[in-house]
């Protein structure tokens, strides 16, 4: 499931990687959860939406809410603060879904708002702190960036599903 | 009398009440004595009913053994040997029974004549065992015999009788009375029953036994009677029922059969006269012998009387066999003797000798000679004497029955007039006792509402009363134990207010006329103040002439100042206006900022979209890889450009906020203005009225000023009248000192306490309180 491909150059300047197929390897969608700014690879990322009204589904995982109907596409949302073991909050009008798409299935992540498209290379990111390592199923922090004096929390995609059956879907 | 005034009150009462309360106990006393004398009677009566009862049941088994003795006797020991061995063990037992109460029975109380009947009968019972071994040795008699036995009885029955006299009670006198004679009766019975055993058992009466079976049935007759007319309704038909059994009727036939024995008796001898020498048999001889006619005719004259007699004979009742067979044989033989009559007539008709008559008739008279006397020497009673003492018994114990039954019923007489005395007694005393304590009471109250009214002895009032009368108000009286209301604390109080107002009097004399003589000397300077009066009163006319002037001017200076104020409060009004339309466009500019945060919203959320928009352009170009990087750059500027339109809302938001702000304070300042310039209308408003005012009350003062004027005129003809009334002052006052002196003279007849001081040395109500009847007076009674 590591997928993460690396450019590793010695002057870590862009323009070595400019040619190369995969532009989109050092570009990250920024958005805000509660006080902090977290960042995921734009690879994976599909689409933005604005909130919209959401299906609740009987008898699923509490962070998961239900499921948005996008122009025909079923697709399950998920509450990443509560996924992330923060307190809900109301929705608002700046509040936003990031469609990602994880092994050819698309995820709806309901996020406090998005922010920006930021490069953050491979230098910048530090690993995450060794003390998160013990605690299995929340090792989805691939790194924290450095922007400038920011910090920005890199979520691992992949592993936010943490294996689980994305079925609800049902169409792809 | 003299002395019996003396005495005080509550004495005179206690005397008063001391003869009925003795009274009243003499006769609860002896009322409660008689009611205990009855109670101790009914029980001492009770306990005789229990001795008479036991001594009658005795006297019953003594009358079955005389009876037996009888019977045992007359049959010379062939009949009744058991039967008299047993009844000796009952008789025994009963007697036992006597003599257990004769030793309990307490007789003290009861009368000699009693207790010596008592004592006497038991003396002859002693005697019985004696009496007892000569009957069983045949050495003594019937009659001896059963007269012991009798006497015995009697004497017992006598003592029961002796308990009517000790009775005072009607009802137990009665109930005894009817217990008494059916006892007596019942006795008879018993005799009769011994009597007419030996007589049966003999079939003859022993000398003199006729006729005392004669006069044991009609004494038996008398005492029922007499048991029946003392007899209650209850017990007579008890009696009554009692009598109904067979056995009775059987008696009254074997006591007639008894009783039959004189007209048989009779009979008999008509029938030997008319038989015997010179009778019919006689006759009959004669005329054979002599063949005279008139033979015949005494002869036949006697056969029909006989023949008479005889019928009657056999018509009589109750006859035995014997009786009958020796009648008819008797009756045979004479009907032979009248054939032979006949055949002799016929014979001497024709002719026949006395010889020759002689020999052929034989006659024997041999047979109703002895059929006679056999009827003569037997009384053929053809009763059993053993069937004639179980019938008697039997009835004897039927009247057994009755004499319990009266015995019960004196009894309870006794018990329930014994509880009846108790409850009497109970009554009486509880009656008496509260009657006592009743009288003492009211006595008690009545006493002490008298002097708690009065409070001390009348004398003692009469001469506080005297003292009164002569002016003598120096009396002290005692306080403590007198009551509220009493005619001594009236006194006290009428004393005590006397003093107060007499002394008053004596101190407001001295004052009327020390004031008196002040008034004389005030009549002067008061005399002299008037002339000073009257050159004051020109100086002040002067003064306000002055005053009048200035108030004019005062008057004028106000009108102008009033038309200024008015001015002012005009101004202030239009000021006020003008705020209120300050306030308003302020209002409106308000409204205004709304609607721009409105424009500016929707503006914020165009650059939201516009930002979202970019941001998928750029996921979009970051897909496309190298193709989409001129796009993603111009993604990016579009998303630079949605955050700087945002922050410029951010900027003019915070601005219109700003501007709102101050509008809200100007309206706010406003506002205040207004009321101030509102308040200042209010003042100048009100300035105007206030100077209006002056200027009115200016003139007023100017008016009132010349009023004045007016006034001091008068004061001034006043000023003058007042000296000449102080001149009247003073003589008036010397004529009210005069006045003053006889009044203090008439006071002096009072003499008082001084200042209120008690003088001690007169105190009545000596006994200090009223009289209190507590519980050891209460105890004279």
């Amino acid at each position: 499931m590591e997928e993460t491909y690396v450019e590793s150059t010695d002057d870590g300047l862009f323009l070595a990687v400019d040619d190369d197929e995969n532009v989109q390897d050092n570009k990250y969608l920024l958005f805000n959860l509660g006080g902090e700014v977290y960042g995921i690879s734009i690879a994976h990322v599909t689409e933005i939406i604005e909130i919209q009204s959401i299906t609740a589904v009987p008898d699923i995982t509490g962070y998961l809410k239900g499921v948005i109907n996008l122009r025909g596409r079923i697709i399950p949302v998920m509450d990443l603060r509560l996924r992330f073991g923060m307190d809900g909050r109301e929705f608002d009008d700046r509040t936003c879904i990031v469609i990602v798409n994880i092994n050819d299935k698309s995820l709806g992540m309901i996020v406090d708002t998005v922010a920006e498209v930021q490069d953050i290379v491979a230098d910048n990111i530090e690993p995450p702190p060794s003390f998160k390592s013990d605690s299995t199923g929340n090792d989805f922090i691939q790194g924290l960036g450095k922007i400038e004096d920011r910090v920005v929390i890199l979520i691992d995609v992949e592993r936010i599903t943490n294996g689980q059956d994305l079925e609800i879907s049902g169409e792809e | 009398m003299g002395s019996f005034k003396s005495i005080k009150v509550k004495n005179k009462i206690l005397l008063m009440l001391l003869f009925p309360v003795l009274g009243l106990i003499y006769f609860s006393a002896d009322g409660v004595v008689k009611k205990i004398v009855i109670r101790t009677e009914m029980g001492s009566i009770q306990s005789l009913t229990g001795l008479s009862v036991s001594i009658s049941d005795l006297v019953h088994e003594l009358q079955k053994e005389r009876g037996t003795t009888a019977g045992y006797l007359g049959s010379k020991g062939a009949e009744f040997s058991e039967e008299l061995r047993n009844q000796r063990v009952f008789t025994d037992s009963k007697a036992a029974a006597v003599h257990v109460f004769y030793g309990k029975f307490n007789g003290a109380r009861l009368n000699s004549e009693f207790n010596n009947d008592l004592h006497e009968a038991v003396q002859t019972l002693d005697s019985l065992e004696e009496t007892r071994r000569e009957i069983d040795a045949f050495s003594t008699s019937a009659d001896k015999a059963i007269s012991y036995y009798t006497n015995l009885n009697a004497t017992f029955l006598s003592v029961i009788g002796n308990v009517v006299k000790i009775s005072s009670n009607a009802a137990i006198s009665n109930g005894f009375s009817t217990y008494v004679n059916f006892l007596q009766g019942k006795e008879r019975t018993g005799v009769e029953r011994a009597v007419m055993s030996n007589a049966f058992a003999q079939d003859r009466f022993a000398a003199g036994s006729f006729n005392k079976f004669a006069s044991l049935v009609s004494e038996q007759k008398v005492y029922i009677d007499t048991f029946l007319f003392f007899a209650t309704e209850e017990q007579r038909e008890f009696y009554q029922v009692a009598m109904e059994d067979p056995s009775v009727a059987e008696v009254e036939r074997m006591r007639a059969i008894a009783l039959n024995r004189e007209q048989r008796k009779e009979l008999l001898a008509d029938l030997t006269t008319d038989i015997g020498y010179g009778g019919l048999i006689h006759q009959f001889k004669n005329y054979i012998l002599r063949g005279r006619d008139n033979y015949v005719d005494t002869f036949y004259t006697r056969y029909n009387h006989a023949m008479a007699t005889l019928d009657r004979y056999l018509q009589l009742s109750n006859l035995s066999d014997a009786a009958v067979t020796s009648a008819g044989i008797v009756k045979e033989t004479l009907e032979n003797y009248a054939e032979n009559m006949e055949m002799a007539v016929g014979l001497t008709r024709e002719g026949m000798s006395v010889e020759e008559l002689d020999s052929s008739i034989s006659i024997s008279d041999g047979p109703a000679i002895g059929a006679l006397n056999k009827l003569l020497t037997q009384e053929n009673f053809g009763v059993e004497a053993v069937y004639w003492f179980e019938t008697i018994t039997q009835k004897i114990n039927l009247l057994k029955t009755v004499e319990n039954q009266l015995a019960s019923d004196v009894t309870t007489t006794a018990a329930a007039l014994q509880i009846a005395a108790q409850r009497q007694y109970l009554i009486y005393m509880t009656l008496a006792i509260a009657l006592i304590i009743l009288a003492a009471l009211l006595s008690f109250l009545t006493a002490r509402s008298i002097l708690t009214q009065l409070g001390d002895e009348p004398f003692s009032m009469a001469a506080i009363a005297g003292r009164i009368s002569e002016g003598d108000l120096t009396m002290a009286f005692a306080k403590n134990g007198v009551r509220n209301g009493s005619i001594y604390h009236g006194f006290a109080e009428i004393v005590e207010s006397m003093n107060d107002v007499l002394g008053n009097v004596n101190t407001a004399v001295d004052q009327v006329s020390s004031g008196a003589g002040q008034v004389a000397q005030a009549s002067q300077a008061l005399s002299q103040g008037a002339t000073q009066q009257a050159s004051s009163l020109e100086e002040i006319s002067s003064s306000l002439n002055e005053i009048n002037g200035q108030s004019r001017q005062n008057s004028e200076t106000a009108t102008s100042a009033n038309a200024l104020a008015k001015t002012a409060a005009a101004s202030a009004e239009n000021g006020n206006e003008q705020m209120g339309l300050l306030v308003a466009a302020m209002g409106r500019i308000n409204t205004s900022s709304d609607e721009i945060k409105k424009i500016i919203k929707v503006i914020d959320d165009i650059a939201f979209q516009i930002n979202l928009l970019a941001l998928n352009a750029n996921v979009e170009a970051a897909r496309a890889g190298k193709y989409g990087k001129g796009f993603a750059v111009v993604a990016e500027e579009v998303r630079n450009l949605a955050v700087r339109s945002a922050d410029a809302v951010k900027n003019t938001t915070a601005m219109v906020e700003e501007s709102i702000r101050n509008i809200e304070e100007g309206t706010k300042s406003a506002g205040i203005t207004a009321e101030q310039l509102e308040g200042i209308v209010e003042s100048a408003t009100k300035v105007a009225d206030y100077l209006g005012d002056i200027a009115l009350a200016s003139n007023e003062q100017a008016q009132g000023i010349e009023q004045i004027s007016g006034g001091l005129e008068q004061i001034d003809q006043v000023t003058q009248s007042n000296t000449a009334s102080a001149e009247q002052g003073a003589s008036a006052s010397e004529e009210l000192s005069s006045q003053a002196q006889q009044l203090k003279e008439m006071i002096s007849r009072f003499r008082l306490t001084e200042n209120g001081k008690r003088k001690a040395d007169t105190i009545y109500h000596e006994e200090v309180g009223v009289i209190e009847l507590d519980d050891a007076d209460f105890g004279k009674y």
